[in-house]
C-alpha cells in the first residue's frame, strides 16, 4: 500500500476543490474560511487512516459535508444567515467572492439554497462531482436506497426553482 | 427514475460546473487557513485529540444531535478563533488555548468498523460557551462524558482498544502528552514523551508534528540556542511544512523576548 499523500501536498491541492465545496454546500461569507480550518484539521488527523487505494475526492468531501452540515445548523439555530449582513470581519476575503460571479451562477446558487443540506450534497457529489450514486452514498455513510431518494428530491426542487427563475426572468 | 437532470436545470447545472475560482480571493483564504492551522494542530488539547470523529465510515449524524438544547452555544467560537489569528501571529499567545475554544471539542472518536450503525454515528456539536480561562482539560472530558452531553446520540462509546494500542495511537498519547504540559505551562514535562517519541518513532507518521513541537517547547523554556538549532534543522528536513509558521513564529517569540529583555537592562 503507498503511503499517505503529505498532508501540506493534500491542502494545497485540495484546498480549491474544498472550498468550492463548502460554498456550494451553503456555506458562505466569512464562514467559508472557519469550516474550512475545521474541514482541514479533521483531515489531517484522519489522514494516516486514509485508505491509498481509494479516491480521495469522496473522502474530502464526506468530512466538508458533515461540518458544514452542522455548521449551518447552528447558523440557522442563531438565525446568523438571516440577520447578519455578511463578510464583515476586517480582512476577511469575501467568500461569496471566491467564485467569479455571473447571473446564471447566481441563479444556480439560488437554486442551490432552495434544497435541505443533505439533498443538496447528494445532489452536488452526482452532479458535479459525478460520483456514482453508490460511492456518494459511501462518503457521506446513507443507505444506497437514502442517496436515491435524496437526489430524487434535490432534482426535483431544483428544476423547479429553475422553473421559478426562468419564468421571473421572462416576465422582467 | 430519471437520470437525467431535467431541461431548465441544464443551464444552471452548468453554471456551477464552470463556475471560475477567484484566484486571488482563493489565495488569501489559503493563506489564512493554513497559518491558522499551523498554530491549532499544534496546540490541539488532548481532549479534542480524542475527539475528532472517525472518518467517512460514520454515519450520518441525527439532526438533533448538533443543536439539541443548544441555549448558549457559542457560534461563534471559529469566528473568534479566526479574530485572534493575528495576535498568534505576532506570537503573543500560545495556541494551546485557542483550540480549548474549538468547536467540535464535545465529540467523541469513534470505532471505524465495529461499531453497529447507530453507534457509528458522528455527530459534530459545539461544546457550550464558556470563558476562556474557565476551560481547562478536564472540563472538556466532562464535555466528552456521555452523562453531560445534550442528547443521547452523543453518548458514544470510546475507541475500541484494539485502536488505542496501533502505532499511530501510540504516537498520538506522546504528542498529546507533551502538549498538554506546554498548555499547563510546563514544558519541561513535554521534553520527556517528545524524546520517548523520537525514540521510539524515529520515523514516525508524526515525526514532523514532533518537531515542531520541540521547537516550541524549546522557546518556552527560553533555551535560544537549542530551539533555534532545532528549528534549523526542522526547516531543511521539512522545507514545505504546514508547521513553518509557527515554528517561525516560535523563534520570533524568543527574539522579541530577547530584545525586551536588552532593552530594560
Amino acid at each position: 500500500m503507498s503511503p499517505p499523500p503529505q498532508f501540506r501536498e493534500l491542502f494545497e491541492s485540495e484546498f480549491g476543490y474544498v472550498t468550492r465545496t463548502l460554498r456550494y454546500l451553503g456555506v458562505r461569507g466569512h464562514e467559508i474560511e472557519d469550516v474550512a480550518h475545521d474541514v482541514f484539521l479533521h483531515v489531517y488527523r484522519h489522514l494516516p487512516e486514509f485508505d491509498t487505494a481509494r479516491p480521495i475526492k469522496p473522502w474530502l468531501f464526506g468530512f466538508a459535508y458533515r461540518i458544514a452540515r452542522d455548521f449551518r445548523a447552528l447558523a440557522r439555530h442563531r438565525h446568523e444567515t438571516a440577520c447578519e449582513p455578511q463578510n464583515l470581519r476586517d480582512g476577511a476575503p469575501l467568500a461569496d467572492d471566491l467564485l467569479v460571479q455571473s447571473e446564471a451562477l447566481e441563479q444556480a446558487l439560488k437554486a442551490l439554497d432552495t434544497l435541505e443540506t443533505d439533498e443538496r450534497a447528494v445532489f452536488i457529489a452526482h452532479e458535479l462531482d459525478e460520483l456514482p450514486i453508490p460511492d456518494v452514498a459511501e462518503a457521506l455513510a446513507i443507505p444506497l436506497n437514502t442517496a436515491y431518494s435524496r437526489l430524487r428530491r434535490a432534482r426535483s426542487k431544483f428544476e423547479a426553482a429553475a422553473r421559478r427563475l426562468v419564468a421571473q426572468e421572462r416576465t422582467r | 427514475m430519471n437520470n437525467q437532470p431535467q431541461p431548465n436545470s441544464a443551464a444552471l447545472l452548468s453554471a456551477l460546473r464552470e463556475a471560475q475560482v477567484n484566484s486571488a480571493v482563493e489565495g488569501t483564504l489559503k493563506m489564512r487557513v493554513h497559518s491558522r492551522l499551523s498554530v491549532s494542530i499544534l496546540g490541539l488539547t488532548p481532549a479534542l485529540s480524542a475527539s475528532i470523529p472517525a472518518a467517512s465510515n460514520a454515519l450520518v449524524a441525527s439532526r438533533t444531535s448538533g443543536i439539541s438544547g443548544a441555549k448558549g452555544f457559542a457560534v461563534s467560537k471559529g469566528t473568534l478563533i479566526a479574530w485572534l489569528a493575528p495576535v498568534f501571529a505576532l506570537g503573543v499567545l500560545t495556541g494551546v488555548a485557542v483550540d480549548r475554544w474549538h468547536p467540535y471539542s464535545a465529540v467523541k472518536a469513534l470505532p471505524h468498523s465495529t461499531a453497529p450503525a447507530a453507534q457509528r454515528d458522528a455527530p459534530l456539536s459545539p461544546q457550550p460557551e464558556l470563558p476562556l480561562e474557565a476551560i481547562s482539560p478536564s472540563d472538556l472530558e466532562q464535555i466528552d462524558a456521555p452523562g453531560a452531553a445534550a442528547s443521547p446520540s452523543l453518548a458514544v462509546s470510546a475507541p475500541a482498544a484494539s485502536d488505542a494500542n496501533t502505532s499511530l495511537a501510540i504516537e498520538r498519547r506522546l504528542l498529546d502528552e507533551a502538549r498538554q504540559a506546554l498548555a499547563r505551562g510546563e514544558p519541561q514535562a513535554g521534553l520527556g514523551p517528545l524524546d520517548r517519541h523520537a525514540k521510539r518513532f524515529p520515523k514516525g507518521v508524526l515525526t514532523e508534528e514532533r518537531e515542531a513541537l520541540a521547537v516550541r517547547m524549546l522557546a518556552a523554556l527560553g533555551q535560544s540556542d537549542a530551539a533555534t538549532a532545532r528549528a534549523e534543522n526542522f526547516h531543511r528536513r521539512f522545507p514545505n511544512s504546514l508547521f513553518t509558521p509557527a515554528v517561525d513564529n516560535a523563534i520570533a517569540t524568543i527574539s522579541r523576548r530577547n530584545v525586551a529583555g536588552e532593552s530594560k537592562l
